[in-house]
């Protein structure tokens, strides 16, 4: 069974903190370390929000060095961001459709309604 | 606790729209229960609805077929879950188990109020474990998703 990839990258986009994290990969790959310092927070509390950025596939690490830095795979989130914006979209369209329909229909447009 | 995982409060999980319909709820709630009615304007823009099944009750299936302009299909499959007429629609979307990457699953309910001679239609979309996207929106993630943003954010409740 796939887990759901968009409630996956929502959750993970749901803290502050990652959100914040995420924002600052926008500039540029970083390392732990450095992406540890605007906050207050140990090293194994920020590498924890990473695991999770990572599960979500928001983020990739390094193979190499311990260094093992870290950079923004931006594709999920777009993805997410484009689903929730056809979502809404597609209630958009068909409500202006209602619209137009509940219009008719009291207006006794004999072609919107059955017979 | 239940999981690994909190739960997000539920404001956070939900997506929302409302419209102000200038018909009276037992004439727009015809639009949802006949299907003749209902395929005039279920769809996405310049897709035409055919709704080949609507089981009007609780655990009845809705299966709409969308045509887009060049002939391709989307067969879509929602379920019931509760109708109470004529107030209350709330249904869920259908997932082929073992889809891969499949779109999430929310559960949808329509809410149809009294608004003089008007109905006030809520759709309020709850994901299983969706974020807080007006955060998100608040966020202003970059690279192409701001606008996007910009157009939830009206639609979104919670802020």
């Amino acid at each position: 069974m796939q887990p759901d990839r968009l409630s996956l990258t929502l959750s993970a986009i749901a803290d502050p903190t990652r959100r914040a994290i995420l924002m600052r990969l926008m500039d540029g790959e970083a390392s732990v370390k450095e992406l540890a310092a605007p906050f207050e927070m140990s090293i194994p509390a920020i590498c924890k929000h990473l695991k999770v950025l990572e599960g979500a596939g928001l983020i990739s690490r390094g193979r190499n060095a311990q260094l093992r830095p870290c950079r923004l795979e931006a594709q999920p989130l777009r993805d997410a961001v484009g689903w929730i914006e056809e979502f809404s979209r597609f209630w958009d369209t068909s409500l202006n459709r209602l619209d137009g329909l509940l219009e008719r229909l009291q207006s006794a447009d004999p072609m919107a309604k059955k017979n | 606790m239940h999981g690994d995982r909190a739960a997000d409060p539920l404001s956070q999980r939900e997506f929302i729209i409302t419209r102000r319909l200038k018909a009276p709820r037992e004439l727009v709630w015809r639009t949802f229960e006949d299907p003749y009615l209902l395929a005039q304007w279920w769809g996405p823009e310049n897709f035409t609805s055919e709704v080949t099944r609507l089981e009007f009750r609780a655990g009845g299936e809705w299966h709409v077929t969308m045509h887009r302009p060049d002939g391709t299909e989307h067969p879509v499959r929602y379920q019931f879950v509760e109708i109470l007429a004529p107030e209350r629609i709330v249904y869920r979307p259908w997932r082929q188990p073992g889809a891969i990457n499949p779109p999430p699953t929310y559960l949808a309910t329509l809410t149809f109020d009294v608004f003089g001679n008007e109905t006030i239609f809520t759709m309020r979309a709850e994901f299983e474990s969706a974020a807080n996207l007006a955060v998100a929106v608040n966020g202003g993630f970059r690279e192409g998703t701001n606008q996007a943003f910009d157009k939830l954010e009206r639609h979104l409740a919670a802020f």
